[in-house]
């Protein structure tokens, strides 16, 4: 199907604003890649510049190794979906499929049997003859998809669709997508600001902040190992929590409270030469932990470090139980099991599992890392 | 209560104010199937016998049959041309980068508020050179000069409010850029169309000032031009006249009724959400 490569794109507009700094992907065949990021962060402008709505204003774009940078929107084979689903409205949902294959001078056998055969997969055969202010949101969101598909395209651009539909319905589409992307196997970039959404469908996420890319990685990978405080913080729900501090031999220390760091680790920040200095840690809410009865806290059994602080909060959103609260004047929030007697205004124990610990340089905000990983990856950048 | 009781004072009032509007109307026709005599004497009651002679006197005698066309030749043409190069201008200027943009649409936004009928002496001079005058075509360019603005106005209100993604998609559907126009826009606009369209048609078609200035000639006489030759120094016509202008406006209203249905139905229901 298809292969893309994005080479060092940058998007300006007018002189002074850069929507898109140095971006660089290689997309692989049958790929779904999920751009993610904050509104404002350049997810959408890149897709644009994929499909041709917008200039590139420097790099290259090449899909199949053809470079596509002044190939007209309609001549690069690419099929997009978009967040309002941009419908025409004077069209049945037949006409809105077929536009694109009519353009293109396809024989009339062709058209129907490509519209018939999405409209299948769909599940919109009985909703061919309506306009689409008749159809309700996800009729209307599978037209949409539709018009992509019949298009065979070799890739597949998708700008936000889901944004626009109830929760219950988002999470219904999403699996449907998914699966239209396994069964069709077309190269997919997914555009999105719902972690969860990027977390879910994506083979590869790619995040983004300010025009830049953060990190490229599979979901599981971002979510191990996030390179830096603002990946960190922004995958996952609730986000990671943040502590500032200084790094001691041995412990990690914010305000009078001593977690303790695991040899590995120290070993690296030791290296480094991190010892003295502030550091930024964080730790993933469900790697905070009820602290069993009896075991030492402050410098801690092993690698787990018991602190004592008073409960803000506490939710019970079913499965499980947020508690909220703060460490030293810095907020956090743990994911404790349904089961917890904890109450809000209580003073309890809970146990940091220092091993899923990330530690973070303070300036930069950068994942510490041994030095020679850090060279290459400045080389491969 | 409340209820049945606002609907209760609504319709008299409603019922009062399309009187007021219908009554001149009404009376003008009642006036169409009288006689002259019968209208300087009792001008107000119906007629106390129905005839269609003056219809046909009007046709026959003076020279009608030639104004309805000219006025239709006029008309057509205007409309269709300040449709045409107003919603070309207006998606152009809401739609695509142009670094005078702005500069363009506050000169069409000019043409607004400039009254038209201040330049009609060097409007003379520019037909009188052109030789143009006493010809239908120069209406045909004063009215379409004068009324695209209003139309341009409209238009890239409209556009501004119809979403971008639509002609990208269709960009994306294999559409070159008139083709998007053409096939997405064009259809979407309709109810933007009639209005400005039903409007300027009012404008141009009752229009006696322009042509009373660039036509001489009676066979080149618009309708309200050609009228005028029903009032005579010492005598007028009523009959024939309220017969003429009958006819005259039998059009518009067919028209208005015709279009009214663009103006209410919203045509891009659905589009987006």
């Amino acid at each position: 199907m298809a292969e893309l490569i994005l080479e060092h794109i940058y998007k300006e507009f007018d002189k002074n604003v850069t929507a898109v700094s140095d971006f660089h992907l290689h997309i692989k065949d049958e790929e779904f890649i999920v751009f993610v990021g904050p509104s404002g962060c350049g997810k959408s402008t890149t897709l644009r510049m994929i499909a041709g709505l917008e200039e590139i204003t420097s790099g290259s774009i090449y899909i199949n190794g053809k470079r596509v940078n002044d190939v007209a929107p309609k001549d690069r084979d690419i099929a997009m979906v978009f967040q309002n689903y941009a419908l025409y409205p004077h069209m049945t949902v037949y006409g809105n499929m077929a536009f694109g294959l009519k353009n293109r001078k396809f024989p009339k056998e062709e058209i129907n049997r490509r519209v018939m055969n999405a409209a299948r997969i769909l599940g919109l055969e009985e909703l061919l003859d309506r306009k689409p202010k008749a159809l309700s949101g996800g009729q209307r969101q599978r037209v949409a998809l539709g018009r992509a598909i019949v298009r065979d395209a070799q890739v597949f651009l998708m700008d936000e669709p889901l944004s626009n539909l109830d929760a219950k319905l988002r999470v219904q589409m999403r699996a449907e997508i998914a699966m239209l992307h396994q069964r069709l196997k077309t190269t997919t970039i997914y555009v999105t600001h719902d972690q969860t959404e990027a977390m879910t469908m994506a083979t590869r996420l790619v995040v983004m902040k300010d025009g830049f890319i953060q990190q490229i990685g599979s979901p599981k990978e971002v979510y191990e190992h996030p390179e830096n405080v603002f990946v960190g913080g922004f995958i996952g729900s609730p986000a990671m929590n943040f502590f500032e501090g200084i790094v001691h031999e041995g412990s990690f220390r914010i305000g009078d409270t001593r977690l303790s760091i695991p040899r590995s680790q120290m070993e690296l920040l030791r290296g480094l030469g991190y010892i003295g200095k502030e550091a930024i840690i964080g730790i993933r809410p469900e790697h905070i932990e009820e602290a069993i009865v009896g075991t030492a806290g402050g410098n801690g059994s092993g690698t787990r470090s018991n602190v004592s602080i008073q409960v803000d909060v506490s939710e019970l959103t079913g499965a499980e139980t947020m508690v909220y609260s703060s460490l030293e004047g810095q907020k956090f929030v743990a994911r404790l099991s349904a089961e917890t007697a904890i109450r809000p205004g209580e003073h309890v124990n809970l146990a940091f599992v220092m091993d899923k610990v990330h530690f973070f340089d303070k300036e930069t905000e950068l994942r510490i890392r041994p030095v020679q990983k850090a060279a290459e990856l400045v080389e491969t950048s | 209560m409340s209820k049945s009781l606002k609907q209760f004072i609504k319709y008299p009032i409603l019922i009062v104010f399309s009187l007021i509007a219908l009554y001149p109307i009404f009376l003008m026709f009642l006036s169409s199937v009288k006689p002259n005599l019968e209208i300087l004497t009792s001008p107000l009651s119906f007629p106390k016998a129905f005839t269609l002679e003056n219809y046909i006197t009007v046709w026959e005698k003076v020279n009608f049959s030639s104004y309805v066309w000219n006025s239709v030749y006029v008309s057509a043409l205007s409309i269709f041309f300040i449709l045409f190069f107003s919603s070309l201008a207006a998606f152009y200027l809401s739609r695509y980068d142009f670094k005078w943009n702005a500069f363009i649409l506050f000169f069409f936004m000019l043409g607004l508020m400039i009254p038209m009928k201040l330049a009609i002496l060097p409007l003379y001079m520019m037909m009188l050179k052109l030789g143009l005058l006493n010809s239908l075509n120069s209406l045909i360019i004063v009215y379409i000069a004068g009324n695209v603005p209003f139309a341009v106005f409209v238009f890239y209100g409209f556009f501004r409010s119809l979403p971008k993604d639509l002609d990208q998609s269709a960009r994306l559907d294999g559409c070159n850029e008139f083709q998007i126009y053409y096939k997405i826009i064009l259809p979407l606009m309709r109810p933007s169309l009639a209005i400005v369209g039903i409007v300027n048609l009012i404008g141009v078609w009752n229009d006696f000032f322009y042509p009373l200035i660039f036509i001489h000639d009676d066979a080149k006489n618009t309708i309200p031009l050609g009228m005028l030759s029903l009032f005579g120094e010492y005598d007028t016509q009523w009959n024939l006249l309220f017969a003429g202008l009958s006819i005259s406006s039998l059009p518009m209203i067919v028209a208005f009724l015709l279009a009214s249905k663009q103006f209410i139905e919203g045509l891009t229901t659905g589009a987006v959400k």
